[in-house]
């Protein structure tokens, strides 16, 4: 049976909710410009993209400085949620961050922001390739080796952290079809990563050395071998429940309800027919029905973030995205432990703020001068101009309802002719900020 | 404490701040005097993003304090329908042969010639006749009536301690142990609660109460709320308060069908009412409550309204713990301290009990 297709209309409003499921949210006039080309063509444009490298002004720190992300603390996350802002390739960019989120590693673990942003370039050029290339760069990369230990698994002393993860977290999931058994087997497969330490340097000289692998005979999931590394990788995609891990995981980070059984079934089969491939089971994903006609899903901060300056047409001009993106609960490079961030729960009150600082700073100098005045006195027509402001995002009726009553009400208050003048800047600036944190924009 | 911050406590406050700082101690004031509970623990400032509370930290070892932050927003997320433990501790113990009166007892009026009530003041005790509530105890009355008030006469223990201080201190750690350093909120939470959620156990004073001395996980204290502030840039006056109000409305509606729409929504009517409640915590003017809370018992009306506004939040509490206004340690001028002392403790919770009844409070019933 083939994978069902959303055949509705396809306009600004659909291509809107495209581009942040699949990106970073909408430029100014994108979503009416992708919705031209048809499901299909917006589909494609995205997974295929032909156009590369980065659109937009160079960032700086604030004071016109480079961007240093070995060098300075957070300047890793500044750097690549510019790369967020001005990529043309936004899907890439946002696999990106899947796989940051599913091979979740923190450099509070690895304590080298070179390895992570090796590691980085990894994920970024893997991003739609197969998942087997993906899994074996993972698996032999620095930082990862450092972060889950695998440059301490030996033949002498095995560590299973990796082994363990790589079945449980990036591949089968906790309790499919393993045994403790076979996460010691594997680590013993697994063995023969080693580095060196030097000081002042750090981590150096990663390397496989067959001295330190184990190479005797390993029994995993009940198949008998002198497995090396490599093996271990392919057992583990070889594993019957491997796929549907796969199409489970990778779905839930574009649409918040599962798939149906047949959906899930389609998409297991798409996966092992196209030898592994993330590209088609990607496309397959934003094609589907699920995607354009249920319901919303709360935007990761980054996303949120990096969107509002999208919107704005806007670049990295201040190095305060680092210290806000702890506020909103996520910073790059550093998620919370090895299962990657909780996105059942983006949202309470503390990061609620953060969102709020978040769209204080993206509307910066953009701020109107109140005793310039020249905005109208008009409550629907304020509302109008704060959306315009933003790039006309859709909202509920609910919504505007609540930012006219505002401005009504704001409106209501200037009772002196100054008033008058500068109550309507004030609102405009008012609803930027509101129109920014209403329940519409925090979700797509 | 920097020279300048001692100007927001009295020389009185801030002498019994540096004395009941967990983590110091009591100076001894008599001899065998008990150490209290949370004696020794190690105390850090942590400002909680979650509320913009600061915090004082109890017993967190060297977890570093973003594991901290992390483990209470992993709370947050779990802790939705877990009951709350509030614990309000009348300093000097209020005498209850006058809160709960033996009104027809003989040897009541003859013992207490001068603080005997009137046989027929106060409410009768729906539960025992021969018991009335003293007139200052209404709200109390009220709540009784009502169901939602449970009483626990002359519990004590035997050979009582006449040390004020080893007698409070057996409260405090739930036994008759001199050596105790748990209270028996603590203990509990000991046995409940996380390795990295502070919020856990949170005292609304400026010090540790005792009783939340917990042996293995860590407590806090709310220094003062701060931080929760929401300001955009070229707005203020009369426009910037309608822009703080219509935060609220825009969580107004949330949809039931769309789960991440109502999740939005709901973040930002919490995010409203912690803010006002918070405002009001710190300014001391009451915030806007759904109820009216009582303007008598200093601080303490206001620090409940902004505990149910933390409930409302969502935030991780689990056992809270505050102290009543008034002093009941009454050796003069009882009949007007302790009625005074009575009326603004029962009137405030009678107020957070309707806070947390009020329509539209998550908290709600």
């Amino acid at each position: 049976m083939a994978l069902p297709v959303y055949r509705g209309p396809f306009g600004p409003a659909q291509a809107e909710r495209l581009l942040w499921r699949a990106g970073f949210g909408p430029r100014p006039g994108e979503a009416a410009k992708l919705a031209e080309r048809g499901l299909e063509g917006a589909v494609r444009s995205l997974t295929r993209p032909t156009a590369s490298g980065l659109a937009g002004p160079a960032p700086h720190d604030g004071k016109g400085n480079p961007l240093q992300p070995r060098e300075k603390w957070a300047h890793d996350h500044l750097w690549w949620l510019d790369r967020m802002v001005r990529s043309r390739r936004p899907l890439v960019e946002r696999m990106t961050l899947v796989w940051h989120d599913w091979f979740a590693t923190s450099n509070d673990g690895v304590g080298d922001r070179d390895l992570m942003l090796r590691q980085n370039a990894l994920l970024r050029r893997r991003a739609l390739g197969r998942f087997g290339d993906l899994l074996a760069g993972v698996t032999r990369d620095p930082a990862m080796l450092v972060w889950l230990s695998g440059n301490q698994n030996t033949r002498w002393s095995p560590n299973e952290n990796y082994a363990r993860e790589l079945m449980e977290l990036f591949t089968l999931g906790a309790d499919r079809g393993y045994t403790e058994r076979d996460v010691r087997q594997q680590a013993r497969a697994l063995t023969g990563w080693r580095n060196d330490w030097r000081d002042g340097e750090g981590h150096v000289n990663f390397r496989y050395d067959r001295d330190f692998h184990d190479d005797g005979r390993k029994l995993v999931f009940g198949r008998a071998g002198r497995f090396t590394w490599r093996d271990s990788c392919r057992l583990a995609l070889e594993h019957p429940r491997h796929p549907s891990f796969f199409v489970g995981k990778l779905w839930s980070y574009f649409v918040p309800t599962p798939p149906s059984r047949a959906t899930r079934r389609g998409l297991e089969r798409l996966y092992v027919q196209k030898h592994h491939a993330v590209r088609p089971v990607v496309e397959a994903i934003l094609r589907h029905p699920a995607l354009h006609t249920g319901p919303r899903m709360v935007k990761p901060p980054v996303v949120y973030v990096a969107g509002l300056l999208r919107a704005r047409s806007r670049g990295i001009d201040t190095d305060a995205w680092g210290w806000i993106a702890s506020l909103t609960g996520q910073q790059l490079f550093m998620p919370p432990n090895v299962s990657g961030w909780d996105d059942e729960h983006w949202l309470d009150t503390g990061r609620f703020r953060g969102r709020w600082v978040a769209a204080n700073y993206a509307i910066g100098p953009a701020q109107l001068d109140p005793a310039a005045g020249g905005e109208p006195f008009d409550a629907a027509q304020l509302v109008g101009r704060a959306l315009a402001f933003w790039g006309n995002p859709s909202v509920s009726q609910a919504t505007r309802g609540a930012l006219v009553a505002f401005a009504e009400a704001a409106l209501a208050d200037a009772n002196q002719s100054w008033k008058r003048t500068q109550y309507p800047v004030l609102a405009q600036n008012a609803l930027r900020q509101l129109v920014a944190v209403a329940p519409d924009l925090q979700t797509s | 404490m920097s020279a300048c911050g001692c100007n927001e406590f009295s020389r009185s406050e801030a002498l019994r701040r540096a004395a009941a700082e967990a983590g110091r101690g009591l100076p001894r004031i008599e001899a065998g005097m008990p150490l209290p509970a949370g004696t020794g623990l190690d105390r850090r400032a942590f400002l909680t993003r979650a509320a913009g509370l600061a915090l004082a930290v109890y017993g967190a070892g060297r977890l570093p304090l973003g594991a901290l932050e992390e483990g209470i927003a992993r709370a947050q997320g779990s802790s939705s329908g877990q009951r709350v433990l509030v614990s309000v501790f009348l300093d000097g113990g209020a005498d209850s042969m006058s809160v709960l009166f033996p009104s027809g007892d003989a040897a009541y009026r003859k013992l207490r010639p001068t603080l005997a009530l009137p046989a027929s003041a106060g409410q009768a005790f729906a539960e025992d006749e021969r018991l009335r509530w003293h007139p200052a105890a209404a709200a109390l009355a009220t709540l009784h009536d009502e169901g939602k008030l449970a009483v626990l006469p002359a519990v004590g223990y035997t050979d009582a301690n006449q040390s004020h201080f080893t007698s409070r201190h057996f409260w405090e750690v739930g036994a008759t142990s001199a050596s105790l350093r748990t209270g028996w909120l603590g203990r509990y939470l000991d046995v409940v609660g996380t390795q990295d959620n502070p919020l856990q156990g949170l005292s609304l004073d400026h010090h540790l109460q005792p009783s939340l001395a917990a042996g293995k996980v860590p407590v806090a204290t709310v220094e003062a709320p701060r931080a929760y502030d929401f300001w955009a840039r070229g707005v203020w006056g009369d426009v910037e308060t309608r822009m703080l109000e219509a935060i609220g409305s825009l969580g107004a509606v949330q949809p039931p069908g769309d789960k991440a729409r109502s999740q939005a929504a709901a973040a930002a009517w919490q995010t409203d009412r912690l803010r006002r409640q918070l405002s009001g915590f710190a300014a001391g003017d009451g915030g806007s409550s759904p109820v009216a809370y009582p303007t008598e018992g200093g601080s303490f009306p206001q620090r409940l309204a902004a505990l149910a506004a933390m409930l409302g939040a969502g935030l991780p509490l689990r056992c809270v713990a505050l102290q009543a206004p008034g002093h009941y340690d009454t050796h003069a001028n009882q009949a007007d301290e302790l009625a005074n002392g009575i009326r603004a403790t029962s009137t405030s919770l009678l107020a957070f009990q309707r806070d947390l009844e009020a329509p539209g409070s998550p908290t709600g019933s």
